[in-house]
């Protein structure tokens, strides 16, 4: 029984982990905490569902291209005129630019959530010994450490992500060494744009519905993810958002039910006494700022 | 010729003038060193030539171009690197990743690899320790790293930001030496200095810096010079 609830547990924080990595990336190299991530993750759910009746394979190309055009289109529209000022400066853009991209999802789409057909293919469910594992949990945890890996590798081994790290670290540095911050932060937002994509298909497929503020609640998981995760920190990033991901399951499942409404409260809690202990996060970055 | 001029440079920061009219110039090939006491503007002098910070006037010539304008990646590609003071490695790059980087605007790979080979003959220790993290080095081999990973781009001059600073005397001494080996194979070396003995010796030329960017004078370096009396006259010249 608790067993079932660990797995479910997994499902949901490898989801959170893939969330918090999108967003930390960018943190991590420009400073920048994007408060409109969460939008891009409902521009990948408006999509979806633009493309619903395409076959499986044009839903995850089309998703992933529209969503890194508008990731690409958010860092030279509005956050390259501000790079030089301030974080709060920087924080604020990202404040309107969401709540810009909230109302026009809203106008265009309209106040009511759009139903999304189901993927039923996606529900199809595994009994192994006494658990019941949906393809749905088994997708998701494959795609998020497949992810993880892969851009471990594009950090590790390709000059881009090696630059990536360098300019993360020591930015007036990485520019004296020549390497281009436009370039850098570009595919910042790029990676940051495929991970928002799969996402908001990994996401949107245990969903009914897209809304114009489907956005909002997945920013303040990832948010907090990366915080208490450590900001600036990638591993930290990904541990932080799988924590709050897997306590959130554990606490709707195991609280008493008169208390399960409380969930968020709990979790929010813990997220404080976390902090409380280790305010920095779990795996601190050297130079981190907020 | 000059291979760089510096032509009545200021810098200020708001209202606070970090230099005042500043002409200093290096020969191809030259050894130069520029000396003074904390505050009187060396680093900034470096930053306006590595193009970070703009002088409010005057002008930088570097080949014969202007460059007072230009950015940091493309005063680097002219061929002007930077080892800016306090090194600033990347520490949480390996060894290797630092001299990668330090290759960025060549896009030759296998120039590059070759590049990197003959730095890890030059500096075995960079070898050794290839795959650690940069910021386990000690204060020497990160020096070591910070010039290898500067030479990582074929520079014709090297810029040294105060390269001694919180190293032990014989390690001093070894940088000193290496600066002098590079600058005997062809590469044009501006060094700014606090440790104004060991630069002097080192050098072909050298000027003292007075508060306010203001040049006392421009004489000619090496052992022969009677340090001593240098110092005790550059002592003067830095009281405010």
């Amino acid at each position: 029984m608790y067993l079932q609830y660990v797995v479910d547990a997994i499902g949901t924080g490898s989801l959170y982990a893939l969330m918090t990595l999108g967003l930390a990336l960018v943190f991590s190299v420009m400073g920048l905490m994007n408060f409109a991530y969460g939008q891009l993750v409902m521009i990948g759910g408006f999509s979806i569902i633009m493309l619903r009746q395409q076959p499986w394979w044009a839903i995850i190309l089309g998703t992933i291209l529209v969503v890194v055009i508008a990731s690409l289109l958010m860092e030279r529209l509005a956050f390259r005129p501000v790079r030089a000022a301030t974080a709060m400066t920087m924080l604020i853009t990202s404040f309107a630019l969401a709540q810009f991209l909230q109302q026009a999802a809203r106008v265009a789409f309209g106040a009511n959530p759009r139903p999304l057909e189901q993927f039923s293919e996606l529900s199809v469910q595994y009994v192994v010994g006494d658990l019941f594992i949906s393809r749905q949990t088994i997708i998701t945890v494959v795609v998020a450490i497949s992810i993880m890996l892969a851009l471990t590798l594009l950090l590790k081994k390709t000059n881009i992500g090696i630059q990536l790290r360098a300019s993360t670290e020591d930015v007036d540095m990485a520019r004296l060494v020549g390497i281009k911050s436009n370039r850098v932060i570009a595919s910042a937002f790029v990676i940051s744009g495929v991970i928002a994509a799969i996402v908001s298909m990994l996401f949107f497929a245990t969903r009914t519905n897209v809304s114009w503020s489907s956005g909002e609640s997945i920013v303040l998981i990832a948010f907090v993810g990366a915080v208490i995760g450590g900001l600036g920190s990638m591993v930290g990033a990904a541990l932080g958002g799988f924590l709050m991901g897997f306590a959130y399951t554990l606490l709707n499942a195991l609280l008493p039910l008169e208390l399960r409404v409380f969930a968020d409260a709990f979790l929010y809690t813990i997220v404080i006494v976390v902090l409380l202990i280790r305010p920095s996060g779990l795996i601190a970055a050297k130079g981190a700022r907020v | 010729m000059s291979l760089l001029k510096l032509d009545q440079i200021s810098i200020t920061y708001g209202r606070a003038v970090a230099v005042k009219g500043l002409s200093i110039h290096v020969d191809e090939g030259e050894f130069v060193s520029l000396i003074g006491h904390n505050g009187v503007g060396k680093s900034s002098t470096v930053k306006a030539i590595a193009g970070v910070v703009r002088p409010t006037s005057g002008s930088i010539w570097f080949k014969d171009r202007d460059i007072t304008q230009m950015d940091s990646g493309d005063i680097l590609r002219m061929g002007i690197a930077v080892v800016p003071e306090g090194r600033h490695i990347f520490t949480r790059l390996t060894v290797r990743e630092n001299l990668v980087v330090g290759a960025t605007i060549s896009r030759d790979r296998s120039a590059n690899l070759k590049n990197l080979d003959s730095m890890i003959d030059r500096f075995p220790v960079l070898g050794k320790y290839s795959s650690r993290m940069a910021g386990l080095l000690s204060g020497g081999e990160q020096q070591q790293l910070a010039i290898a990973r500067a030479l990582m781009s074929s520079p014709t001059m090297l810029l040294l930001d105060e390269p001694s600073l919180g190293l032990a005397p014989l390690i001093v001494q070894q940088v000193f030496d290496l600066l002098k080996e590079l600058n005997e194979q062809g590469v044009s070396i501006l060094l700014i200095e606090q440790n104004a003995a060991q630069a002097i010796i080192a050098s072909d030329r050298y000027y003292v810096m007075r508060t306010g960017g203001v040049i006392s004078t421009e004489a000619r370096g090496g052992d022969q010079v009677d340090v001593a009396k240098i110092e005790a006259d550059y002592l003067n010249f830095g009281t405010v």
